[in-house]
């Protein structure tokens, strides 16, 4: 029997159970591999968290404290035990559960990265869709869109920042709130939306080509296939051709390659936020590495890892929907 | 008309004098927002010096003196003091209606529980600069504080400002661990500056002590505390006045701020530190940097009038002794006019030391360990040692890193450091060349210079409070560093701040910098 002949279902259990147990596997890697760079890194939290001038005898102290002296290998599987059972650990430098700074942090970084994925990827295929061209006289859209996904998103946002924030005045150079303001907080959402439009504009930049450029082949791609012909040859308008037809069957692997762009906003959001001063996940990350707080560095790790996975897996499975035959041939 | 011209002018005047006098009369009210480069952590200064959590709790505490622009000891918690006649009693009388933010009043065993529970154990300058010094704290009262001294201090009164001894409230401190304390992170001072609220990573606000034991002061209602860890965020802040303050600006963006609505303002001292002068340390535990011919053709390959031009743009002094021109009174000038820039010189040096010319011209590669921020410098250091055929190897370290492996592990040949001497010799000269620094103290002796003369000088300035005597044992120990070169001082590095032109009475060389700012509008 072919796989033409099988139920459309068949292939799903296997898919799933097989990308759950590769993110696992990915995210345990990763884990372990933050924890361990973390620790190699010279240096340690003692004097990050004692100041510059502190004394020696001060620095062996915390150090024994938080257990720092043990064999690396100790410190790992006791972190790695934790892990399991779901305890991300206590930070050194806040003294409050990783979970807790994790959680507190996690909607400025929602907040900045979803907008961005949603306005790259929209923007992006609006962008393929007219650019797309099978007999490949939009060549210079592609040298433009190479061009600007080139440039670095810190780049970008300084740009940004000269042009909508110090020249025309539109909006904030940084923060979420006006530290100007008596109480001292975000008014609304409305405001909250007008403070993070430049660094969601600056994230959303440079994915934005590369998902235009993406589209752009893709599309190219299918108006080159006969069932085109056959569509214009019913008298089907142009844009409806591209809609309906060529996107339609572009998209599955256009699905899957933005899922995977995911990974590089959460690394962009970590420079985005640092330069807008947005207290998100990427400044926690920083400032954390910084002070060599491992449990801290390891619980984001953990936590983007498990998350862009878990994207990942999600993407993986809607591409299967839109082509069934991505999860029969996992069967 | 004459006349009538002459009261026209005088009447002018006076209006003008007036509008002045009314429009730069201070105000009560208003806020300020001061961009700090990194989270202060926690609010407890008497337990750390990292520069971030002093420039926001300077303004929530108060030491026993303050210092003005010159280094000089104002009255702050203490109103006036006394130095006994041999110098070894030094008596301090409290200020009179001083409160903790709580209500609690305060006493001198406050400051006694302050100094030896907290300062002499856990602020690192305090524990190692001034514990040694002092033999007992007294309180005959609850308003007389005395320090009883093992030997005459005279750096003592510039040791107890609020960045070097803040002073904590015991009936929060007795009896807990100083590092796990609750009050750490809700902080209760006796300063202008109330503690508000803290959020992580994005700012600290404090407001106004309308308790403050200084009558009119403070003036301004709020400080904000904005965490911008970019420094070109912080200057795109300040032009859009969404930022009042920038406590330390780099050369490069003076240049930016030229010509706008700010007030630059450079000083040789900062909440971060005062006399900071760009140190390269030999490190003289290794053989070929032990040599000191090999340290004499370093100098002489360095042209350090460059480094002021292209890396420190012109903000400071090339370095003309070991002690900087700050310390104007043991300051001694042209000790190092025999430093010039010589690459010649310094290649018939290297001769002499026989590190010879390799195939690819190479004599010796020494590793130059520096913070980050200092990667100018190195690479300019970098540029000017070539010719001369040493190869620097740049290894950027931030603090976490370069702390263990100057000062514990001692791997290095040669350290970029920013040596702040303070106000006084034995405050940040001492540690750097008297041989009982040598050792893990970060910050302290990083080249392991041990000489029994200099010892002896600076033991001798460090223990009368004769001026003439200490400035004269200060002047001979820096002809004979100048000679020995344990380290190159090459530039004398002022601070710029910045603040925005409707901020007034800024005292940005001090970690109590806003007690008397105030707002035009």
């Amino acid at each position: 029997m072919g796989p033409d002949a099988l139920p459309p279902w068949a292939g799903w259990p296997g898919l799933v159970l097989r990308r759950l147990a590769m993110g696992l596997l990915a995210v345990w890697v990763a884990a372990s591999l933050g924890f361990v760079l973390v620790q190699a890194a010279p240096g340690g939290p003692a004097v990050a968290l004692l100041g510059e001038h502190a004394a020696a005898g001060q620095l062996e102290e915390v150090t024994r404290a938080y257990g720092l002296d043990r064999p690396l290998a100790q410190q790992y599987l006791e972190w790695l035990g934790r892990l399991a059972r779901g305890d991300l650990g206590v930070s050194y430098r806040a003294q409050a559960p990783v979970a807790t700074l994790i959680a507190e942090r996690a909607p400025v970084t929602l907040a900045l990265m979803l907008p961005a994925l949603v306005l790259a990827s929209a923007a992006g295929i609006a962008l393929g869709l007219v650019a797309a061209d099978p007999r490949r006289r939009t060549r210079w859209v592609a040298g433009v869109l190479a061009g600007v996904h080139a440039v670095p998103s810190y780049a970008v946002a300084q740009v940004l920042v000269l042009v909508f924030a110090l020249g025309l005045g539109w909006f904030p150079v940084q923060g979420l709130v006006d530290a100007h303001a008596p109480g001292g907080g975000v008014a609304n959402l409305l405001e909250m939306a007008w403070r993070l439009t430049l660094p969601v504009l600056a994230l959303a930049v440079l994915q934005c080509a590369f998902v235009a450029l993406l589209a752009r082949a893709r599309i190219a791609e299918e108006l080159r296939q006969p069932y085109i012909a056959t569509a214009r040859a019913k008298g089907l308008s142009e844009g409806a051709v591209r809609r309906r037809h060529a996107l339609a069957n572009a998209a599955p692997p256009l699905v899957t390659l933005i899922g995977w762009r995911f990974g590089a906003i959460v690394g962009g959001s970590v420079v985005i936020e640092t330069l807008f001063a947005l207290p998100g996940l990427g400044r926690l990350a920083v400032s954390s590495a910084l002070a060599r707080d491992i449990p801290t560095v390891a619980g984001i790790v953990v936590v983007a890892c498990a998350v862009v996975v878990l994207v990942n897996t999600v993407v993986d499975l809607v591409a299967a929907v839109l082509d069934p035959r991505i999860a029969r041939t996992a069967a | 008309m004459r006349w009538c011209r002459m009261l026209l002018l005088t009447l002018s005047a006076a209006l003008a004098a007036g509008a002045g006098w009314a429009g730069d009369a201070p105000r009560p009210g208003g806020t300020a927002v001061i961009a700090v480069a990194a989270d202060p952590g926690h609010l407890n200064p008497a337990i750390s010096t990292a520069g971030p959590l002093h420039a926001v709790a300077g303004s929530i505490f108060n030491g026993l003196v303050a210092l003005d622009r010159q280094g000089q000891p104002q009255p702050d918690l203490a109103s006036s003091w006394q130095v006994a006649p041999d110098g070894r009693r030094v008596t301090f009388r409290l200020a009179e209606g001083v409160r903790w933010h709580d209500g609690t009043a305060f006493t001198s065993a406050d400051v006694k529980f302050g100094f030896e529970e907290l300062l002499f154990r856990f602020h690192a300058r305090a524990r190692a600069g001034l514990a040694p010094a002092v033999k007992a704290i007294e309180t005959p009262d609850a308003r007389t504080v005395v320090f009883v001294l093992h030997r005459p201090h005279p750096a003592l009164l510039r040791q107890l400002d609020v960045s070097e001894a803040p002073i904590l409230p015991r009936h929060l401190y007795a009896g807990s661990d100083p590092n796990r304390n609750p009050a750490n992170l809700q902080p209760v001072g006796t300063g202008p500056f109330r503690f508000d609220s803290y959020r992580r990573d994005e700012q600290v606000v404090l407001v106004r002590n309308p308790a403050y034991f200084k009558p009119g002061l403070p003036r301004l209602e709020r400080l904000v505390f904005r965490v911008l860890p970019n420094a070109n965020t912080q200057v795109n802040a300040l032009l859009a006045g969404e930022v009042d303050v920038l406590q330390r600006v780099s050369a490069l963006d003076v240049q930016r701020l030229k010509g706008q609505p700010v007030s630059v303002v450079d000083t040789r001292s900062a909440a971060g530190g005062a006399n900071c002068v760009m140190t390269l340390a030999f490190n003289l535990d290794r053989p070929r940097t032990a040599e000191l011919r090999v340290r004499q053709a370093v100098v002489h390959a360095v042209d350090r009038a460059r480094l002021l031009e292209l890396v420190a743009f012109g903000q400071g002094r090339v370095a003309s002794a070991p002690i900087a021109s700050g310390i104007a009174w043991a300051h001694l000038p042209g000790a190092l006019d025999t430093w010039r820039h010589d690459p010649a010189l310094a290649a018939r040096l290297l001769d002499d030391a026989g590190l010879a010319r390799g195939a690819d011209g190479t004599r010796a590669t020494f590793d130059l360990l520096h913070f980050p921020a200092f990667a100018r410098y190195a690479e300019l250091l970098r540029q000017q040692l070539a010719p001369a055929g040493i190869v620097l190897r740049s290894r950027p370290l931030d603090a976490a890193a370069f702390v263990p492996a100057v000062f514990t592990q001692r791997d290095f040949d040669l350290a970029l450091i920013s040596y702040c001497q303070g106000a006084d010799p034995e405050i940040g000269v001492r540690r750097m060349v008297h041989s009982s620094a040598v050792g893990p103290v970060p910050f302290s002796n990083a080249a392991g210079f041990r000489d029994a003369e200099v010892d002896r000088l600076f033991d001798q300035a460090g223990s009368t409070v004769d001026p003439a005597v200490r400035a004269e044992a200060y002047r001979s120990a820096q002809r004979r560093l100048a000679a020995q070169l344990p380290y190159a001082w090459l530039v004398e590095t002022d601070f710029s701040a910045a603040w925005r032109d409707d901020l007034a009475d800024f005292a940005p060389w001090s970690a109590q910098f806003a007690e008397s700012a105030w707002r035009r509008r």
